[in-house]
């Protein structure tokens, strides 16, 4: 059953289209990838989803809710929730105070501790975010999207920057938030995280939808080896 | 963040401490000038919530004071009312009237929300001069009745006066307080540090600055009607932007923008400095320019910077001390 499906959506900036008719659902309960060339429009559709950015045409429907894209707040409040490719959280407040803002830190909030033990947060609630370590930045970033309970979230490469350790905790929180039932649009570069944590993978070149299958089928399509991810990659197991 | 919590208690505790100690024993003289602190108090700490919580610089400050003022003299001189009915009134048509500021004003943002109430501010002003009818015009309102006796003051019409004004900074710090506390508080951080993550969780940071600016109008107006009563007279001056617009900002930027407690030191020090320089008079404004000069340059986070800094090495020191002991043993 799809939870989004997005309508022939297009956005031109002037004179240049950074997306064109794209036309692709989102399955309940999935982690659906999205990859492609720097370019190709991967953020622009976050920031069309999330609201951030109202797309030139097309529209989506989301939770059986129909004449989306939304306002920010609107989408938050049907439960679109997004992260930033650079790292933000508010950086002059301290991190409990950030996951205060996101309605996460209220007494007694059961998922609050939750995400504060998955995002292995405890030791630093009192520190300004501004004096973290980036991986921490990225958890904590994390931390403030999924303190608003959302239903599907919108993953702009949470994996950049980190070393490979992090990486892997990265994966296990995004696995453990999953299996409580969360639905995730992943956007990332590192195509071995990827694959390790998708079902479906949709393909994105010069704003238009080349390919949409498993990781399986992604990796052993000539067009989109020759497109995007090259001869170079090993076949990642999923 | 500790020492910050620590401070937003001690330093009301030290204001009602030096009450207590000072008022049996101040002549008039010190009366009345602890009575102005502390209505510039009630401003700066109301002030705060807007400019501290959200980081818009409003200019408009100085006419809702005003507001506040000129509705407690009609009221209470050409209308009858009590003054604590009048103060409510007061505070309300002020809220409204910031309200209304607000719908208009956050249609921009930055340094053009700032000349914006700037201009409202300069207009306002204007209009306490020609609504003649209502404000008295140039030659202001006078014969005001001042403020109701509190048990056990009614001999002493000065400390009766500062100790009214202690009760409405302890409400404007308390509701400030829960201000910052709640949900809308929270959101108005995250306005002032970060518009863009704000919308992102999902935060109506149009309804957030609209109720942080409403907010410091009520209080904005609650403080003019004060001082409407404490003073018998208003005029349009004691309302214009360079006198008391810009002023409040001063008390919030020297102070510490976003402690509540650091505008509270910030109104302390620049409406007692002209009174202690007053021996000095050739060089009273020379000496508060290089003051100011001093906050910007060498402690941008204000008084309250500056005493955070401080506790902060304080209890790094301690900490370090301690250990160099348990070692020893």
């Amino acid at each position: 059953m799809s939870l989004l499906s997005i309508n022939a959506i297009t956005q031109r900036f002037g004179g240049i289209t950074a997306l064109s008719d794209i036309t692709m659902s989102v399955e309940e309960g999935t982690i659906h990838g999205l990859i492609g060339p720097n370019g190709a429009g991967k953020t622009t559709l976050i920031n069309i989803l999330s609201g951030l950015v109202k797309p030139s045409e097309g529209s989506m429907e989301f939770n059986g809710r129909q004449n989306g894209p939304w306002p920010m707040a609107s989408a938050v409040q049907y439960g679109i929730v997004r992260t930033f490719q650079q790292t933000r959280v508010f950086m002059g407040l301290t991190a409990r105070e950030n996951l205060r803002i996101a309605h996460v830190a209220g007494a007694g909030d059961a998922n609050a501790d939750d995400l504060i033990e998955a995002l292995a947060l405890g030791d630093v609630l009192d520190r300004v975010a501004g004096e973290l370590p980036y991986a921490v930045l990225r958890r904590l970033s994390l931390a403030l999207a999924l303190g608003l309970r959302p239903k599907l979230l919108l993953l702009d490469e949470p994996a950049v920057g980190l070393a490979p350790d992090e990486i892997t905790k990265m994966a296990e929180v995004i696995r453990h938030f999953h299996g409580q039932g969360l639905t995730v649009l992943l956007v990332e570069h590192n195509m071995r995280f990827l694959m390790e944590l998708a079902s479906r993978v949709s393909v994105f070149v010069q704003g238009r939808l080349l390919f949409e299958g498993t990781p399986a089928e992604c990796q052993n399509n000539p067009t989109v080896i020759d497109a995007y991810l090259g001869r170079g990659l090993k076949h990642v197991e999923h | 963040m500790k020492q910050e919590i620590t401070f937003r208690w001690v330093i009301p505790a030290i204001v009602v401490l030096l009450a207590v100690i000072g008022i049996p024993f101040a002549n008039d003289y010190l009366l009345y000038v602890a009575t102005i602190i502390v209505l510039m108090s009630i401003l700066a700490v109301s002030y705060d919530v807007l400019l501290g919580l959200t980081g818009y610089l409003s200019l408009a400050h100085g006419f809702l004071y005003g507001v506040g003022a000129y509705t407690t003299a009609y009221l209470t001189t050409n209308s009858g009312w009590g003054y604590w009915p009048a103060l409510v009134a007061s505070a309300v048509i002020s809220g409204v009237m910031g309200t209304v500021i607000a719908l208009v004003a956050f249609r921009t943002r930055g340094i053009y929300f700032a000349v914006l109430t700037l201009g409202i501010g300069l207009v306002g002003y204007q209009l306490f001069l020609v609504l003649e009818p209502i404000t008295g015009g140039v030659g202001g309102f006078i014969g005001i009745p001042g403020l109701p006796s509190l048990p056990g003051f009614a001999d002493a019409p000065q400390r009766n006066n500062l100790v009214i004004a202690l009760l409405v900074l302890a409400v404007a710090y308390g509701a400030s307080m829960l201000f910052l506390r709640s949900s809308i508080g929270a959101a108005c951080l995250a306005v002032r540090e970060d518009v863009v993550l704000a919308q992102s969780l999902g935060i109506r940071i149009g309804m957030a600055r609209l109720c942080a600016f409403s907010f410091s109008a009520v209080f904005a107006g609650a403080a003019g009607s004060l001082f409407a009563a404490i003073s018998n007279f208003v005029g349009p001056d004691d309302f214009s932007v360079m006198a008391t617009g810009f002023q409040t900002v001063v008390y919030v930027v020297v102070g510490g923008m976003g402690t509540l407690w650091g505008p509270v030191l910030g109104a302390v020090l620049i409406v007692a400095l002209p009174e202690i320089l007053r021996g000095a008079s050739t060089y009273a404004v020379f000496i508060y320019g290089l003051i100011l000069l001093f906050f910007i340059l060498f402690a941008p986070k204000g008084i309250a910077g500056f005493l955070l800094a401080a506790a902060k090495r304080m209890s790094r020191s301690g900490r370090v001390v301690i250990s160099k002991e348990a070692e020893a043993r």
